[in-house]
């Protein structure tokens, strides 16, 4: 065995991770050779050295003042998110209620005009996006292009709804985009808070399923 | 985390803040209680952990990141993303293991966003053995040994900092640094040759 080899083993020797065998070759090396001995000799020393420094140690200021500022942000933050998404859920059910009794009665003639494979092609962004493999800005541009593709699906056609249709369609859009901005500014300050991000994610995926639904509903009139 | 090594840290291996060797059962019982009140959304009993821990989270931090200002930055997320992520924690695991592990992966999460960044800049990020502004210092004393382990290289100095001062197995970090575990073993080596190096120089 080499002073190579016998050093590249002395980290497994020092943890206590080599085998038996491992163990035999290199003692019988650092029997016979005094450099090897030496230096196994001062890894040791910088190992207990390294073991006896301090686990603790103080900032150099108070840290609460600013960390108790931002849970209470937070708290603000997720009680307004809280209040508005109880806003759209609950007229957004009565929406697809009347959506669905749309659908059945003019079930014969309507021809969508975007079928569910948009939604899930991004999905699959989604789905790359919580497994790492893309970045939640790569995903985000993925539902910035299908919402621009929607808008500009829906065109004029989304003069033909009937206003309270409309208007009750707008103000739902208003919100979820309120939404995406307030996740936006929040994870502009935290870009790695995984909840921000999903809750991004989230917001990004309503709001093209709306736009989604709203184009469906414009072929009808 | 490793508890059967030949060389061991002086302080618990197990990752336990303080409860591992220096806390008695009297502070464990008054931790858990505080854990219950935080978790309620008592904001005060919050504070009470941070105060108990916050000196250890900074430590880990400092060791990993060796700049202050995040070192401070990163403590405060740690601490924010703590109460957020606290109806999470279960009581199978101490409390200071949980928030030892939210800190060491609040850490290595930040080093690859700034290993992301330098690499879009083109900036090598291996620099060599205590390439810093400063000439490699005598280990005289463990002032030196920090200054020492500041100056290795990123992923090194991580790697030495979790195996050798907190005790974590080479699996353990592996899978927190996402690499593999000949790659851990490889970066403590390189880590120990270095500073043995700067220990006899």
């Amino acid at each position: 065995m080499t002073c190579r080899d016998t050093q590249r083993l002395m980290d497994g020797y020092l943890d206590g991770a080599l085998a038996d065998m491992e163990r035999a070759v290199l003692e019988d090396h650092l029997a016979a050779c005094s450099s090897c001995r030496e230096v196994l000799a001062q890894l040791k020393a910088l190992l207990d050295e390294a073991g006896k420094m301090s686990m603790t140690k103080s900032p150099p200021r108070d840290l609460w003042p600013a960390i108790r500022s931002r849970i209470e942000e937070r708290m603000v933050q997720t009680a307004d998110l809280k209040a508005g998404m109880r806003r759209f859920v609950r007229p957004a059910y009565s929406l697809i209620a009347a959506a669905a009794v749309l659908l059945v009665v003019f079930a014969s003639v309507v021809t969508l005009r975007l079928s569910r494979d948009g939604l899930d092609s991004l999905e699959i962004f989604q789905a790359e996006w919580s497994r790492g493999l893309i970045t939640i800005a790569a995903m985000e541009k993925q539902y910035a292009g299908a919402t621009e593709d929607l808008v500009s699906s829906m065109g004029e056609y989304q003069e033909s709804l009937p206003e309270p249709t409309r208007k009750v369609i707008e103000d739902h859009l208003q919100m979820i985009e309120g939404a995406i901005e307030d996740s936006r500014a929040a994870l502009a300050d935290n870009p790695s808070d995984a909840e921000l991000q999903s809750m991004l994610s989230t917001t990004c995926h309503q709001k093209v399923a709306l736009l989604q639904w709203t184009v469906q509903l414009t072929t009808q009139y | 985390m490793n508890k059967n090594k030949a060389h061991k840290p002086a302080t618990s291996p197990s990752g336990d803040l303080t409860e591992g060797e220096g806390a008695d059962r009297a502070d464990r019982e008054h931790a858990e209680t505080l854990v219950r009140r935080a978790q309620n959304g008592d904001l005060d009993a919050f504070e009470a952990l941070y105060r108990m821990y916050v000196d250890r989270v900074y430590a880990i931090c400092y060791r990993l990141t060796t700049s202050q200002s995040r070192t401070e930055q990163l403590t405060q997320d740690v601490f924010v993303l703590a109460w957020e992520k606290l109806s999470t924690f279960r009581r199978e695991a101490a409390f200071t293991t949980w928030l030892h592990r939210l800190a060491v992966n609040a850490v290595l999460q930040d080093q690859r966003a700034r290993r992301r960044r330098r690499q879009r800049e083109q900036v090598t990020e291996d620099i060599s053995l205590l390439a810093g502004a400063t000439p490699a210092p005598a280990l005289e004393s463990r002032i030196d040994l920090e200054r020492a382990i500041a100056g290795l290289p990123e992923r090194a100095r991580t790697v030495f900092v979790l195996h050798d001062i907190e005790g974590y197995r080479h699996n353990e970090i592996a899978k927190m640094m996402n690499t593999s575990i000949g790659t851990s073993k490889a970066q403590l080596h390189r880590a120990r040759t270095l500073l043995r190096k700067a220990l006899v120089s």
